[in-house]
């Protein structure tokens, strides 16, 4: 089962005691209710009345089609790990004024980080080259995943998500290296 | 967040049937944001006589450093801000110096330097350079944190919408925006200790929205599932006549009144969260990916009411938003979608099949 099978197993024993994330198994009290974690329903999705494609969705304005369910494979690993290094890359540039190191990063980011990292000074940043190859360290959900980047400057920690199985990664983080600052 | 424990009173009330818990928890967040975040979070400021700060340690911070801590009280309550401001002002200083008044700039112990070459001169509570005052004004906490409060009231009138960090980094150019919600949390103990009242500031130190009220896990049923927010339902899934536009389209989730302003949202599973922020309509949303092919949606927030953030895990249960009422929406309510293997269903179908009735 997967990570999050297990987390959700120690919270059904924990929940009514808690609020607080465990986050290892050894935590876990005696369960009071089943030993199979989660249960997913085995429905078949189109007999939930799914939208018929092409009918537009009245909160999002957009034309509703199925979406492409993401999985991990060795394209969704590299693409992630290329689109880690690839902002890394457009982030360690202290040497450009704002105008220009935004107009490259900026459409590497989400929409939230968008917002937060608008009032950056470049100048601030210590990082000026990736030294070596990005490497996944938290793959628990298959639409996101956090990369660390070596670079002159320590390792940065990115997370990166990606809306469906075919939509570009964007990123959410830069984690500085720890002690920069 | 993992940090977020309830006050001890909703730990005990959690034992309690599903009926009379949604009554007690809309008592509790009026009660709280009406008691404790109305008068204080939102009113006049706290303060403590700097000379009269006694000799302590709170949260780590020793007698010196709380000395400081009140001079920015002080200063927050000089300028009439409210005491999330103030909080905001200390979790800074935290941040910057670590609430030490340090006398040397990042040139002389480092060879710091700024990007046209001159030594970095950052001095101070706040680390501020030469272009913030004078060396002394600098040095003097009461006076160096006027200078930050005036940079931030300037620089970040929308404040209260966003959270504590962002509007340090806004007001001092972090290397991280993120730098300084690790010090929220001592910052929301450190005042509380030294004005000696509860500020009805949430001190959940992940919490983006990090604002007023505490906050209330949701329920969750032997399958392991929550519901999303409390009923009634307002609005079903299924084709429906636009209340704006008066076209037809489809409604793909389910609204639920989910406590109305600032009621709590729950994780209808445990997950990842893989998306934060707002669509091209404006829809403050928060995606969740629970694995097996499953993901939900929770939509309609402010920025403010989103509490998590993209990679952060959580629980069955657990409240990740405050209900909102951003973009397409005539008032405060919780769009709820589940897209099951790529589709989006009818939430109140599935969440059936695991045995919770949403409303």
């Amino acid at each position: 089962m997967r990570k999050i099978g297990t987390a959700a197993l120690v919270i059904v024993a924990l929940a009514t005691l808690s609020a607080c994330t465990p986050n290892s198994a050894d935590e876990a009290t005696p369960t009071p209710v089943s030993t199979s974690g989660p249960i997913f329903p085995s429905v078949d999705p189109s007999t939930l009345n799914p939208p018929s494609p092409g009918v537009v969705d009245a909160d999002t304005g957009e034309t509703y089609a199925p979406q492409s369910v993401a999985e991990w494979d060795d394209e969704s690993r590299a693409g992630v790990i290329a689109a880690a290094e690839t902002a890394m890359t457009a982030y360690a540039r202290p040497d450009l004024p704002f105008d220009q190191w935004w107009a490259a990063v900026q459409p590497l980011l989400d929409q939230k980080a968008s917002q937060d990292y608008a009032y950056m000074d470049p100048a601030r940043i210590v990082a000026t080259q990736i030294t070596g190859e990005g490497v996944i360290v938290d793959d628990t959900s298959a639409y996101v995943a956090t990369v660390e980047v070596p670079t002159n400057a320590g390792t940065y920690s990115l997370i990166l998500s990606r809306a469906d199985g075919k939509a570009p990664w964007l990123v959410s983080r830069f984690t500085l290296p720890e002690g920069v600052n | 967040m993992a940090d977020d424990k309830p006050k001890g009173g909703i730990l005990v009330i959690a034992a309690v049937p599903l009926i009379v818990i949604g009554m007690v928890f809309s008592i509790i967040l009026v009660g709280s944001s009406s008691a404790a975040c109305g008068t204080l979070a939102g009113g006049s400021g706290v303060s403590i006589d700097p000379s009269k700060v006694p000799d302590t340690t709170i949260a780590g911070y020793d007698h010196e450093q709380l000395v400081n801590a009140a001079n920015v009280m002080q200063a927050g309550k000089d300028l009439g801000l409210n005491v999330r401001d103030q909080t905001i002002g200390i979790m800074t200083a935290m941040g910057e110096s670590s609430l030490r008044n340090i006398d040397y700039g990042d040139w002389e112990t480092g060879g710091v330097t700024n990007p046209d070459g001159s030594a970095t001169t950052s001095i101070g509570l706040f680390q501020q350079q030469d272009g913030w005052g004078t060396r002394e004004e600098r040095l003097n906490p009461h006076s160096a944190s006027m200078k930050f409060f005036q940079a931030m009231t300037a620089k970040v009138p929308e404040r209260e919408n966003l959270e504590p960090t962002i509007v340090a980094h806004r007001t001092q150019v972090n290397a991280d925006p993120y730098h300084y919600t690790q010090f929220w949390e001592p910052a929301v103990q450190v005042i509380e200790g030294l004005a000696g009242v509860d500020t009805g500031l949430n001190p959940g130190s992940g919490a983006p929205g990090a604002g007023c009220d505490s906050l209330v896990p949701g329920q969750i049923n032997p399958n392991g599932w929550a519901a999303p927010g409390a009923g009634p339902i307002t609005d079903p899934y299924g084709m429906r006549q636009h209340p704006i536009t008066g076209e037809y389209k489809m409604h793909t989730g389910t609204d639920l009144a989910a406590g109305g302003c600032d009621g709590p949202i729950w994780a209808a599973q445990a997950g990842v969260v893989s998306s934060r922020g707002f669509d091209s309509a404006g829809n403050g949303t928060i995606t969740v990916d629970h694995g097996g092919g499953v993901q939900t949606k929770y939509l309609h927030m402010y920025d403010s009411g989103m509490l998590v953030n993209v990679g952060d895990k959580v629980t069955a249960g657990q409240q990740i938003a405050k209900t909102g009422s951003s973009g397409q929406s005539t008032g405060c309510h919780l769009h709820f979608m589940v897209i099951s293997n790529g589709e989006t269903v009818d939430p109140a179908a599935y969440m059936a099949e695991v045995g919770i009735t949403l409303g």
